[in-house]
């Protein structure tokens, strides 16, 4: 088992500050569908960082370490929508579980 | 003195205020069981003639950012915004007098609560479940006090710290020289994988061995799980149960309904003083 909902590695500060102003403000989520690029310079991103966001690749974002709840604000509110069945299966998303235990008390 | 009249837990879901996919006549249908469930509620909060409506949730990084992420924090302002996603949808008044007896009383007991006297506003894991017991509540003479428990983002308030603090919330209220009378609720969860690899997953074996627990009352057998069984399951949020439920003390727990959609398991439980 590992920790899922991790602490946010100080390197992305900038890519995380990004993803929080995304999810609670919609006047940045509607700059931003207009022109992400302009978004995203203003936040100080990366060039790879904003390869990532543009991505919308949230299994990749997860696997270098992003936080999972700015994931889910870059990669389906920041283009205002919410994961479906169907997305969710064509992403590579349903990944199998980490092992555990039920406690057997 | 003041009183903890009732308690209650269940999920804070966007979706379950508004759905934002098309889904089929029996989805919709256990979505609708859900939000009833919620709103019978609100109906007990006003048969039990509740005057406040403590709610321990965690922040989704919406309210707080990580330039000050705070691990439990109480609302003693006067009142507030709720909003799901951003989107402001009503602003309740709060409890600033239970909030700072509580604050106070807290802190002596070595809890380490900070406070924020206004916020710009409070999001889903607040707004969700008291949108849908208001409605049931009918009235708009509800207190809401919000308190923060960061159960989300690591590291963590451990599940056993959570218990500790509601059951120091109950004593708190018990020697208060106020009338209130209080329903506290916990919200987040079942098991969900929001934002990871895992989403789409719902581990309902460990939510059934959870329901049992509660269902037994063992709140404390709860507070002994810790953050890497909980988020392998998707249990994350569960501290906010284990504070509510703890400020209950419960004698018994009702399930009222149970529900495991492809993407979460919806629970709501009622925990009886």
């Amino acid at each position: 088992m590992a920790i899922i909902f991790r602490y946010p590695p100080l390197k992305h500060l900038q890519l995380h500050k990004l993803g929080y102003h995304l999810f609670r403000d919609p006047a940045v989520r509607e700059r931003f569908k207009k022109d992400p690029h302009a978004v995203m310079d203003e936040f100080g991103l990366t060039e790879d960082e904003k390869k990532l966001v543009l991505s919308r690749d949230g299994v990749k974002m997860y696997d270098l370490g992003i936080q999972p709840y700015i994931i889910f604000a870059l990669v389906w509110q920041a283009f205002g929508e919410w994961p479906s069945r169907e997305q969710i299966t064509k992403l590579g998303y349903g990944r199998e579980i980490p092992y555990r235990e039920i406690p057997s008390d | 003195m003041a009183k903890v009249v009732g308690g209650a837990a269940g999920p804070h879901s966007p979706v379950v205020y508004k759905l934002p996919w098309e889904e089929s006549e029996e989805y919709t249908s256990s979505m609708d069981e859900l939000r009833n469930a919620l709103m019978g509620i609100g109906r007990e909060l006003r048969r039990l003639e509740v005057d406040t409506l403590l709610v321990f949730a965690a922040d989704h990084v919406q309210t707080f950012w990580f330039g000050c992420f705070p691990q439990m924090m109480i609302f003693t302002g006067d009142e507030a915004d709720y909003s799901v996603n951003g989107h402001k949808i009503m602003r309740i008044r709060s409890d600033h007098e239970m909030a700072e007896e509580l604050l106070f009383k807290l802190v002596e007991e070595e809890f380490d609560v900070g406070f924020m006297q206004e916020v710009e506003f409070f999001d889903h894991p607040f707004t969700v479940p008291v949108y849908w017991i208001l409605k049931g509540f009918g009235e708009n003479n509800l207190k809401v006090l919000p308190f923060q428990l960061n159960t989300n983002v690591h590291p963590r308030v451990s599940p056993k710290r959570c218990y500790k603090l509601g059951q120091a919330v109950r004593k708190i209220l018990e020697k208060s020289s106020k009338k209130n009378r209080i329903f506290v609720i916990g919200t987040g969860g079942l098991s969900h994988y929001p934002g990871t690899p895992y989403y789409g997953n719902v581990d309902e074996e460990a939510d059934r061995w959870i329901i049992n627990k509660l269902e037994k009352c063992e709140i404390s057998r709860l507070a002994e799980l810790d953050y890497e069984w909980l988020d392998a399951t998707g249990n994350h949020e569960l501290g906010t149960w284990i504070a509510a439920a703890a400020a209950v003390n419960p004698s018994s727990t009702e399930i009222l309904m149970y529900w495991r959609p492809w993407n979460n398991g919806y629970c709501v439980a009622r925990f009886n003083p």
